[in-house]
């Protein structure tokens, strides 16, 4: 569905990826690992657009989308939920969402999905008139995912989509990846929370400083020394 | 009622009917600066060249004070989008090395450039575009020139249409996102780069309408955009960079303290009592009155 071949990108001079190939399958949940600047967000900002490659090419359903206007990248069916939610503090929560359904032109449909959402995330419809900025980081959290599902993507991008959230919210978050998966959304997933993203994840790869170190199905990486020394802390 | 009192709450009233037109300025200015993340220098030229084509509507061709403003917001929003797709498309291109500079420089050198272009045209006299009405207004206390009072209203219309477009349209909410978050807006399927000539053309109508309004009573002249635009840049700092609501009280604020200024110290120094008050709020509150809140 979505391939990435020899990928190469910088911040000025700051080279963010070297050399990253992968692959997301349709209907996988595809975890991505890895340090702190190992280029995993990077990862994220070339495909959806936000990060210029200088070499390689990405690929999705067949099509070269590399350095596109992000516009028509999410008009593809990619959507994604940012590091650190990156919602629309200043707006309200219902506003958050027609920002984020901008690409639908049809008032009508707007509307059922945004039915649609009020109705999966119940706490979210209590709050669509106050301003996102004081929901808590749950809340937060759920709108942003709210916000990237309204355009009823194919393929979710979801960066650290559980950091600095309480257990028990991680835990919902969690269970709503699974569900969006059963549901037929592929998800390419950044976590550094290795060992809760292994255990939902098909498949998985580790960034190092930039390139691909290891690769495999979600169990290999489970059982691998490497992988359980170096992110799952045993 | 005493009457130092009554005559207080003249120079207030005043105070506020300037402050609207100041608002209608510094929120052009803030939607500019809020979408774009540029500072326009060149606002005050566009707030004179709305002054002019008030005068080339009202006057030269004697169309009335009502065809003045309306010529002015449209003559000038079409500019601002020709200005913004012909100078400042680089700055996002993402090919500068250091794009803040570029618009620095670029909307200085337009400002520089408008102030000079319209000299051999117009001349440099001052010229003044149809009054918007005869006579005086009496608001109970105090009496003020008609002209004044509907360039207030009228900026007030203005600012609530304004408002109206950001707070209920789909338009305005795409401009407030990318004002809080670009990247966010982005992903979300809105053409960040394409909003970029609206929030321009919208920014530079605004400060139009403020030149052709006060065109009939502060008349215009090639310069007559610089004090313009240092009030609105003030009345920026003043609000906190980039608040809408900061914008429309520092406005406020600032026509009231001026007015006041004038009553209790002395007219000549109209133009540094707000500037005076500006510097003490930074001093005790450098992000201004409403800063951090964009949008």
């Amino acid at each position: 569905m979505l391939v990435l071949s020899h990928v190469t990108a910088s911040y000025g001079d700051v080279r963010a990826l070297n050399d990253v190939s992968l692959e997301v399958k349709k209907g996988e949940i595809f975890a991505l690992l890895g340090a702190n600047g190992a280029g995993k967000s990077s990862t994220l900002r070339s495909i959806v657009g936000l990060l210029k490659i200088s070499q390689g090419a990405i690929e999705f359903l067949g099509q070269r989308i590399e350095n596109r206007n992000p516009v028509d990248i999410v008009r593809r069916g990619i959507s994604m939920v940012f590091e650190g939610r990156r919602i629309f503090p200043e707006l309200t929560v219902r506003e958050n969402l027609v920002a984020g359904a901008y690409l639908i032109k049809d008032a009508k449909v707007r509307q059922e999905r945004m039915a649609e959402l009020f109705e999966r995330f119940p706490r979210l419809a209590e709050r669509q008139s106050q301003l996102a900025g004081s929901l808590s980081g749950g809340e937060q959290q759920m709108l942003a995912i709210a916000r990237a599902l309204i355009s009823k993507p194919s393929l979710l991008l979801m960066d650290e989509p559980s950091m600095g959230l309480a257990p028990k919210v991680v835990d919902e978050v969690f269970r709503i990846i699974v569900e969006l998966n059963a549901a037929g959304t592929t998800i390419l997933l950044v976590e550094q929370n290795a060992q809760r993203a292994l255990e939902i994840a098909t498949r998985a790869a580790v960034l190092e400083t930039g390139h691909v170190a290891l690769a495999g199905s979600a169990a290999e990486l489970l059982n691998n020394e490497k992988v359980r020394a170096a992110y799952l802390g045993m | 009622m005493p009457k130092s009192l009554e005559l207080f709450l003249s120079y207030v009233i005043n105070g506020l009917i300037i402050g609207n037109i100041y608002g209608l300025m510094a929120l052009g200015l803030t939607l500019i600066l809020g979408v774009m993340k540029i500072v326009n220098f060149a606002h005050g030229e566009f707030y004179m060249l709305g002054g002019y084509a008030a005068y080339i509507c009202s006057i030269k061709l004697g169309l009335g004070p009502v065809a003045g403003i309306l010529g002015a917001i449209v003559t000038v929003f079409f500019i601002g989008l020709f200005v913004e797709r012909a100078l400042l498309t680089p700055f996002y291109s993402g090919r500068l090395e250091r794009p803040s500079d570029y618009a620095l420089l670029m909307t200085f050198s337009l400002s520089v450039f408008l102030m000079n272009v319209v000299i051999p045209i117009f001349g440099p006299y001052q010229k003044a575009s149809a009054p918007l009405a005869e006579g005086s207004v009496n608001l109970g206390i105090v009496s003020v020139g008609a002209t004044r009072v509907i360039a207030s209203l009228v900026a007030i219309l203005l600012m609530a249409l304004l408002l109206l477009l950001l707070s209920k349209t789909r338009l305005g909410i795409a401009l407030r996102a990318i004002a809080q978050d670009r990247d966010a807006a982005a992903i979300c399927g809105i053409d960040v780069n394409r909003m970029n000539p609206v929030a321009f053309g919208i920014g530079t109508a605004m400060a139009a309408a403020a030149g052709a309004l006060l065109a009939p009573t502060f008349l215009v002249y090639p310069a007559s955009g610089s004090l313009a635009a240092s009030k609105a840049n003030a009345i920026l700092v003043l609000g906190g960079m980039g608040s809408i609501k900061g914008a429309i009280i520092g406005a406020l604020l600032l026509g009231v303290l001026e007015s006041l200024g004038v009553l209790f110290l002395s007219p000549g120094y109209r133009d540094v009592y707000g500037f005076l008050v500006i510097v003490l709020v930074l001093l005790i509150k450098p992000t201004g009155l409403f800063g951090g809140q964009e949008f």
